[in-house]
């Protein structure tokens, strides 16, 4: 099954974001939007140290929806202020009301990554998490 | 994205486009669009026109829920968008109608250089800016400042810099709102908002924002040219970029919050991303109150950027910036809300202006412009794409009774940034630009392409809108010769 595609919008950037169950659709919405902004580039020996952090979420929202957002724009945040670029995510809990989760990934570094687009924001616009065939679906506008 | 809006469009005259209140019930007021049939094909092919629509919802509307030619396909707001509130009668105000980057804006500088003087020097002076200006994703400044400075920042605006000694007290006079907008409220700003937004003072950002050196190239106006100090063939340089991470997060803070106020408040609106609350509610007094924090920071920001330019000139000329004539003509904000008095129906009334993507438009005579430019008008600063050309307008008092003193912002997106990114190819498009004369330092090859001239409408069309209906005056235009690009 198809992860994530990246989508046209006029002015901004979108993704859509597959997955069998919520936590793998939020995660690949994740994974998605770090598409969007890095590229990885190979410019120093594979040996060199490359640090890694680990973060623990605790967000809430009123619905899917704005759990999702939530999610997004805490690792936005996390990535604009520490560097984190997110590899693994352990989610512990997930529903219309909060998220937990466990996030590792690596640091920024310019040796190592290519900044491709700046994310502003995660926006509402048009947002609605769907029942797909195999899952769930998403589609979500980024303000770039 | 292919999907045509087949919504109604009615003709009043030939570029103004009205949309019936009675299209979605909801709509408190009907939607107006300043177009000609050219870039009316072009709104067409988003759902721009939609959120026009949708923006006709919020309580307190008046008159028209107005989008300027240049709109275009936005989240909540259409970019290009003009909705201003009655504060007193239950008007609300919208983070998303102002966006994330509060106080994006343009400042436009003159000096004493012709081209020909400089022609040989344009390649010298972009490597020049491109090294002293810090510019490109999340870039930290040269320019550091303490915590408490940071908060200074919110209150002075751009006075905060001039009193660091990075500009003079006229550079002041010259900016929007004197630099620094009054009432804004530190203790609204969330930590996050400090701590994104720390140390980006003095970077000019990346994707739309830039720095140019510009050439004029066509007057329209000689006694307005005359007055300013303009002449064809004279170097100018244009600045536009805003308050960084810091405003983002400012937005992306009460967008979250303003959710809950939809049900508190009663409000209906059919887009999440038009979250509001009333400015006459706690909540609607603190987003007012931050979001003028963000402004402020962002005209600091533009101010310390002109600082860094300066210095530029003077390093590659080894004159000082006051012997090269370079003077600010002008700073606007085209991403704010602004509480006006304005009439309504014969009455003065107390509106908050949203401008989203759209710049003020004060005619002569008005008491917020300095004596200088109180028998001109107020001068608008249009930037268009890296190919093609910018702006120099003013305001009109036709701009005060229709659009509550507003006017375009710039040429308006066309394309998507990845249908640019599949379609143009980086070499033949720097090849172009250097045979037209155009040298071009960018962060990042992407952003040059999904910057590329052909994915803007083209801003020539959309400024003869703004002046063939008389909401801005044409004063004169620049071409770029030198780019320098997030």
């Amino acid at each position: 099954m198809k992860k994530y595609e990246i989508i046209d919008h006029t002015a901004d950037i979108g993704i859509r974001a597959y997955g069998k169950d919520l936590k793998e659709l939020f995660l690949n919405a994740a994974y998605a939007m770090f598409e969007i902004m890095l590229e990885a580039i190979k410019k120093k020996s594979i040996f060199q140290k490359r640090e890694h952090k680990k973060f623990i979420l605790n967000k809430e929202g009123n619905n899917l929806e704005e759990v999702l957002v939530v999610w997004l724009s805490e690792l936005l945040y996390l990535f604009s202020t520490e560097g984190l670029i997110m590899e693994k995510a352990d989610i512990q809990k997930l529903d219309g009301s909060s998220i937990q989760a466990e996030v590792t990934g690596r640091m920024f570094s310019p040796d190592f990554y290519r900044i491709k687009t700046e994310i502003k924001a995660v926006t509402y616009h048009e947002l609605e998490v769907k029942k797909a065939e195999h899952g769930y679906e998403v589609q979500v506008i980024f303000d770039v | 994205m292919a999907n045509i809006w087949e919504g109604p469009l009615e003709k009043i005259d030939d570029y103004r486009w009205r949309i019936p209140k009675t299209y979605k019930s909801g709509m408190r007021v009907p939607g107006l669009i300043y177009a000609d049939e050219r870039l009316l094909k072009d709104i067409r092919h988003d759902r721009a026109a939609e959120q026009v629509a949708n923006v006709a919802f919020l309580p307190g509307i008046v008159k028209y829920s107005l989008a300027m030619p240049d709109i275009h396909w936005g989240y909540g707001f259409c970019i290009g968008g003009v909705a201003a509130t009655d504060v007193e009668q239950g008007g609300v105000i919208s983070p998303g109608g102002v966006g994330f980057d509060i106080n994006c804006g343009v400042r436009l500088i003159k000096t004493n250089f012709q081209y020909d003087e400089i022609k040989d020097k344009i390649k010298d002076l972009v490597y020049s800016l491109f090294n002293d200006v810090p510019s490109g994703v999340g870039s930290k400044g040269e320019i550091r400042v303490s915590e408490k400075e940071e908060r200074e920042i919110l209150v002075k605006g751009a006075g905060w810099a001039v009193q660091r000694g990075y500009g003079t007290e006229e550079d002041l006079e010259c900016t929007e709102e004197y630099g620094a907008i009054a009432g804004s409220n530190p203790s609204a700003v969330s930590e996050r908002a400090y701590k994104r937004g720390k140390a980006q003072s003095g970077t000019l950002g990346s994707g739309n924002h830039f720095i140019e050196i510009q050439v004029i190239d066509q007057l329209y106006d000689q006694e307005i040219c005359d007055e300013l100090g303009l002449r064809p063939e004279q170097v100018t340089l244009m600045i536009h970029s805003g308050s960084r991470g810091f405003g983002y997060q400012v937005c992306d803070d009460y967008t979250k919050s303003m959710i809950r106020c939809l049900a508190k408040y009663q409000i209906n609106v059919p887009d999440r991303q038009l979250a509001c609350a009333p400015l006459n509610s706690p909540e609607g007094r603190e987003y007012l109150g931050a979001m003028k924090c963000a402004a402020n920071y962002a005209w600091a920001n533009r101010q310390c950027l002109m600082h860094l330019a300066r210095k530029s000139f003077e390093k590659i000329f080894n004159k000082s910036w006051e012997s090269m004539g370079m003077y600010l003509i002008y700073d606007v904000a085209h991403n704010i809300a602004k509480i006006e008095k304005h009439i309504v129906d014969g009455k003065e009334k107390k509106l908050c202006v949203h401008r989203k993507g759209a710049t003020r438009a004060f005619g002569p005579g008005h008491p917020a412009l300095p004596d200088r430019y109180k028998k001109i008008g107020q001068p608008v600063i249009i930037p268009g794409d890296m190919g093609r050309n910018s702006y120099l307008l003013v305001g009109t008092q036709k701009a005060m009774e229709e659009t509550f003193g507003s006017t375009c912002h710039g040429a308006g997106r066309l394309k998507s940034r990845s249908a640019a990114l599949r379609s143009i190819d980086v070499n033949k498009l720097m090849n172009e630009l250097e045979t037209k004369h155009i040298f071009v330092r960018a962060a990042g090859r992407g952003t040059i392409i999904e910057e590329a001239p052909e994915v803007y409408k083209d801003v020539n069309q959309v400024v003869d809108v703004v002046h063939n209906v008389g909401i801005a005056k044409r004063v004169c235009r620049m071409r770029p010769i030198g780019v320098i690009k997030g």
